[in-house]
């Protein structure tokens, strides 16, 4: 739906700390993103995504998510901050090479403030799809 | 340390299972052409990541986190070359292959972050 720079009109997040690379569906309460992890990633280490990464990229999602609604309506990208994550469970670290599918779903709303839980997927080339990381987190978005 | 020139480290102390070190965040790392272009502030992650890369050094072996029970970021945190920070560290429990660790980044007063986490 949405690839690369294209997603620089949905976050206000730039190289080198840009961590999605797709937005490839919205809908009023929840999203789907991906990332394809390339070697020269900062937050790569030994050849694989290390858990900064992992984190920031479910930030960066919802931040697509909110980024899309204001979008949509002609506006920029507002700043988002992580409040809180809670419930995290990280299965392991993603290898350079793999892309991450990620599942984000509103479980609440109240103001500028989003509860959303995400789920990551990962693909490495030629295995099957793993759960590599869940987790609920709170974004608070700036006026 | 992954992100280069996030943090410095200027002391570090432990007794029993708590350690305590003392960095500062210089605002010359690159991570803040990105984050964000118009207004540096450090990145939560970068955060969790050096409390991880802290408590390696403070255990003496590599550390994955398995899970994050809670981490709240209570305070943006802007990045200075003179404000010195509190990173602790203290040690809930382990075993041959699991840590728990509550961790916080202060500044005097002010927690910016705490977090508790599972490692192996």
């Amino acid at each position: 739906m949405l690839t690369g720079e294209a997603l620089y009109d949905l976050i206000p997040q730039r190289p080198p700390i840009v961590m999605v690379d797709a937005l490839w569906s919205v809908g009023t309460d929840n999203a789907v993103t991906g990332l394809t992890i390339a070697a020269d990633n900062i937050f790569v280490e030994n050849g694989c995504l290390r858990e900064a990464g992992l984190i920031e990229h479910i930030a960066q999602s919802a931040a697509a998510f909110s980024g899309y609604d204001a979008f949509s309506k002609g506006l920029p990208p507002r700043l988002g901050y992580i409040g809180e994550i809670k419930q995290m469970r990280i299965a392991g670290l993603p290898c350079v090479g793999s892309r991450l599918t990620t599942r984000l779903q509103v479980v609440a709303q109240a103001g500028m403030v989003t509860l959303m839980s995400a789920k990551v997927e990962c693909e490495a080339p030629n295995t099957e799809k793993t759960v590599v990381a869940e987790c609920q987190i709170k974004i608070f978005m700036t006026e | 340390m992954l992100i280069d020139n996030f943090y410095k480290v200027l002391s570090s102390a432990h007794e029993d299972n708590e350690w305590h070190f003392e960095v500062v965040l210089p605002v010359s790392c690159h991570i803040y052409r990105g984050h964000f272009p118009e207004q540096p502030i450090a990145p939560g992650v970068c955060l969790i990541e050096m409390v991880r890369e802290l408590s390696e050094q403070a255990i003496g072996r590599p550390l994955r986190i398995t899970s994050i029970t809670k981490c709240k970021f209570s305070a943006l945190l802007l990045p200075s070359d003179t404000d010195v920070l509190q990173v602790n560290i203290r040690l809930l429990s382990s075993n041959d292959n699991e840590i728990t660790i509550d961790a916080s980044v202060c500044k005097q007063a002010t927690t910016y972050t705490r977090m508790q986490a599972m490692l192996s």
